[in-house]
């Protein structure tokens, strides 16, 4: 099983060393290094508690890394961007807000014009589905289709990265696996801005589904503890006898006894 | 000077105070459960309460002046004018704070007390009251408060040239303010700040022990207590929780949005048979008849026992009190605007800097907490000089601002600032990650997100700018011989003509007030409410099955 290819390329996100220490805390992690390249999607898996949402956060630099730094296309990061955009665990929709107006939102403060604004949102709704639900406010919604809101939102804004924590935690499993498909669709169909993607999920068969590279962080302060890269073809099938080989290497090396593959 | 009485006559008002908060909540307990079994005594007294809690203290003066001081007269008749105004200051948050709770109980709760089938007494003792503490001790702050700000006006008032007086801290302050003896005001301020302090101190532990016993959704561990007092407490709530054991998502919030839909038909519905519900709906109803009945009856006893002359007069000065209460509204939304403002800002910056919100809002509780009344008098007399030099045509005009500022700023902060801090994490992300504007953060996001809370919180804010301006527009010897008083304005014109004796003008204006306040309230107040509600409800925007 190849593990952990180093990719020649330049990555399109970069974190070099990065720690993080909340106030009056312990450190939650440290030394990570994680690259995220071109038309790939990156895993963070590990056990509960080991700061993989705060990894993201700090990514995102909604939180800032205690130490180290992050790169972005080659420029460093010192603040929150659009140009990272999170969708987070807890769908969260703006509810005084239509699906257009959620969508908005993340273009309020740029400087394009109106008619830009309104003919991106609407494009972005186009593409996760929900044209014709573009009047509708979340509580007329489902919860598959707040998130697709959610993620219309974050891509309006045209982030080369884009960082899913457990987006499809709260969702059934038939929404999550149709938004699943989207979001591979998304990242590897639309490349004229979204060139990446990090996600964190507990649920493995999602991560072995969705990634191309799985790091598993560990320990206390956490660590990247391995790298995996998963070499199956697209589409992927769970009824792929390699895609079960994947599963439960990721199981061994999470020490997950009583996990069921 | 013997602080001794003075201190004696705070013991007597915080007392008397304290007495009557006890009887609202009795009183909030049954009105409050008739109110929950009968939709027309609930649509009665709700809009009623509504009404009532929006008329400052000294519209109800002609009222006590007719009941209690001509009615009953004596000792007991100024004893019970006094009281009737404490209480009208303290009873309306905890009625509703008791109807909103009995409103709210969970569905789960009241199923398991069907299948225990409890009856009567054991649901009241079991869910509905202990259900209703922590919305009571929440609400004890602002009654005492706001008791405490009408302390002057209750326990001492003037009616023509007598002036009557029931001991307390209040009339013993009017005392030494018109005898300008400072340092009787000082040891009289001082034994409030204690009182205010201890009171206050008692309040928050009660109310911490009543979220953690009683809150139905609370973080907040129950401190175990020992003694014979206790051990019976724990033992109780060791029953009910055994009773109650199966309960799994007890979805209440203890602050809950700030109003509660009018009817519940599962609560009317359950746990009663059909006969004891239709029993209940029809006393409800006849209560409910009776309490409009009385007051239609007494509205027709008073208009057909005022003269065709007396009407023709208030009929006369109606245009000139419509313009006093234009000049009145005018000064509540400059005092309300100013508070709104002042509030989000400054609301918004302390969510954004927890370091300070700490300091900030402890002292916004602390001057929350001192009735301004009492304390307003020296600032008055300290800054008149420099006052009437810098503005001497509107100076008196700034002190009611002031006044009126002092007296209610701090509802519509705290509000908001509520509001602000129940705004999800993920929201905040969103902002910071999307970059938006601090315009834009304030117009889309944190307004709509709080609008609940800041509609409740500018109510209570200008109810108390009113408060706030009907004290100061006529103060008569506010500080020894000087009178604080503006040309024109409905509430002076209240109170001058009550410190003139002329009781029917007061009352006629009073009445204008109290329609006015109506059609303001189920046509604005209610409607904002509604919407508030429905479209502006923040915990809706996170989805988390």
């Amino acid at each position: 099983m190849p593990k952990s290819a180093k990719a020649d390329r330049e990555p399109i996100l970069a974190c070099k060393d990065i720690a993080y220490t909340y106030p009056h805390s312990k450190e939650v992690f440290r030394d990570i290094n994680l690259n995220a390249y071109e038309d790939e999607i990156v895993a963070v898996v590990g056990p509960t508690g080991t700061g993989k949402s705060t990894l993201l956060r700090v990514m995102a630099h909604l939180l800032t890394p205690t130490r180290g730094h992050i790169y972005l296309e080659g420029t460093e990061i010192r603040e929150p961007t659009p140009n990272i955009s999170l969708i987070h665990q807890s769908i969260a929709t703006f509810p005084w807000m239509t699906a257009l107006e959620n969508v908005r939102l993340s273009l309020r403060d740029t400087k394009l014009p109106e008619e830009e604004v309104i003919k991106r949102s609407e494009k972005m709704l186009e593409l996760v589905g929900l044209k014709k639900d573009k009047d509708n406010y979340p509580k007329e919604m489902s919860g598959g289709m707040r998130q697709r809101v959610a993620i219309a939102r974050a891509l309006a804004a045209e982030p080369p990265v884009l960082l899913l924590d457990e987006p499809f935690v709260h969702l059934d499993e038939f929404t999550a696996q149709s938004l699943r498909q989207e979001v591979l669709r998304l990242v590897f169909k639309h490349r004229n801005f979204l060139k990446s993607a990090i996600l964190v999920s507990h649920n493995l068969h999602e991560v072995v589904q969705l990634a191309d590279r799985v790091c598993i962080v560990n320990g206390t302060p956490a660590t990247v503890v391995e790298e995996l890269k998963i070499n199956l073809p697209r589409p992927r099938s769970e009824r792929d006898s390699k895609f079960y080989e994947y599963l439960e290497l990721l199981v061994k090396e999470l020490g997950l006894k009583d996990y069921r593959v | 000077m013997d602080i001794y009485p003075i201190a004696l006559a705070t013991a007597v008002t915080i007392a008397r105070v304290l007495v009557l908060i006890a009887l609202s909540i009795v009183t909030g307990w049954v009105l409050g459960y008739i109110a929950i079994k009968s939709r027309w005594f609930e649509n009665v007294w709700i809009t009623l309460v509504n009404v009532f809690e929006s008329i400052p203290v000294i519209a109800f003066f002609p009222l006590v002046l007719v009941v209690f001081i001509n009615g009953l007269g004596g000792t007991w008749g100024v004893e019970l004018a006094s009281d009737f105004l404490v209480f009208d200051a303290v009873v309306w948050n905890v009625w509703i704070g008791i109807y909103q709770a009995f409103k709210t109980v969970p569905g789960d709760l009241l199923e398991v007390a069907e299948n225990y089938d409890f009856g009567f007494l054991r649901r009241m003792a079991d869910l509905y009251i202990p259900h209703s503490i922590p919305r009571i001790t929440t609400n004890m702050f602002s009654s005492f408060a706001d008791a405490m700000f009408y302390i002057t006006v209750s326990e001492v008032f003037s009616v023509g040239i007598t002036t009557y007086k029931s001991f307390g801290i209040g009339s013993v302050l009017v005392a030494f303010l018109r005898a300008g003896n400072l340092t009787g005001v000082y040891y009289s301020l001082l034994c409030i700040a204690v009182g205010v302090v201890c009171v206050t101190l008692v309040f928050s532990r009660t109310n911490r022990w009543a979220v953690s016993k009683f809150g139905t959704n609370t973080d907040i561990v129950i401190r175990r207590r020992t003694g014979p007092l206790q051990a019976y407490i724990q033992r109780e709530e060791q029953y009910l929780v055994r009773e109650l054991k199966t309960v799994r998502h007890m979805i209440h919030k203890v602050r809950a949005p700030p109003s509660v839909p009018l009817s519940n038909p599962y609560e009317r519905q359950h746990l009663l048979t059909k006969q004891e519900v239709k029993y209940i709906e029809f006393a409800g109803t006849i209560v409910a008849i009776a309490v409009l009945t009385y007051v239609l009856y007494s509205v027709y006893l008073i208009a057909a026992s005022v003269s065709a002359q007396q009407w023709a007069r208030f009929l006369s000065i109606t245009p000139f009190l419509v313009y006093a209460m234009a000049v009145d509204y005018l000064r509540v939304a400059a005092i309300t605007i100013l508070s709104f403002i002042l509030a989000v800002t400054v609301g918004y910056y302390l969510a954004r800097h927890h370091r300070i919100s700490v300091p900030v809002t402890t002292a916004v509780q602390i001057i929350a907490a001192f009735p301004a009344p009492a304390y307003f008098p020296l600032i008055f007399i300290a800054t008149l000089p420099f006052m009437e030099n810098l503005l001497p045509l509107t100076y008196a005009e700034v002190y009611i601002f002031m006044l009126g500022f002092l007296s209610c700023f701090y509802y519509v902060f705290f509000d908001f600032w509520t509001g602000v801090q129940g705004i999800p994490a993920e929201f905040w992300e969103l902002m910071r990650n999307y970059r938006l504007s601090t315009y834009t953060r304030i117009r889309y996001i944190i307004l709509p997100g709080t609008l609940p809370y800041l509609i409740t919180g500018l109510s209570s804010t200008i109810n108390s700018a009113w408060a706030g301006i009907a004290i100061g527009e006529f103060w008569p010897n506010i500080y020894g011989t000087q009178t604080l008083q503006t040309g024109i304005g409905m509430m002076r014109f209240i109170s001058l003509n009550m410190a003139n004796g002329d009781v029917a003008d007061a009352a006629w204006v009073s009445l204008i007030f109290g329609l006015v306040i109506v059609v303001y309230s189920i046509f604005f107040t209610r409607n904002l409410m509604d919407l508030a509600r429905k479209k502006f409800v923040v915990e809706e925007g996170i989805y988390a099955a």
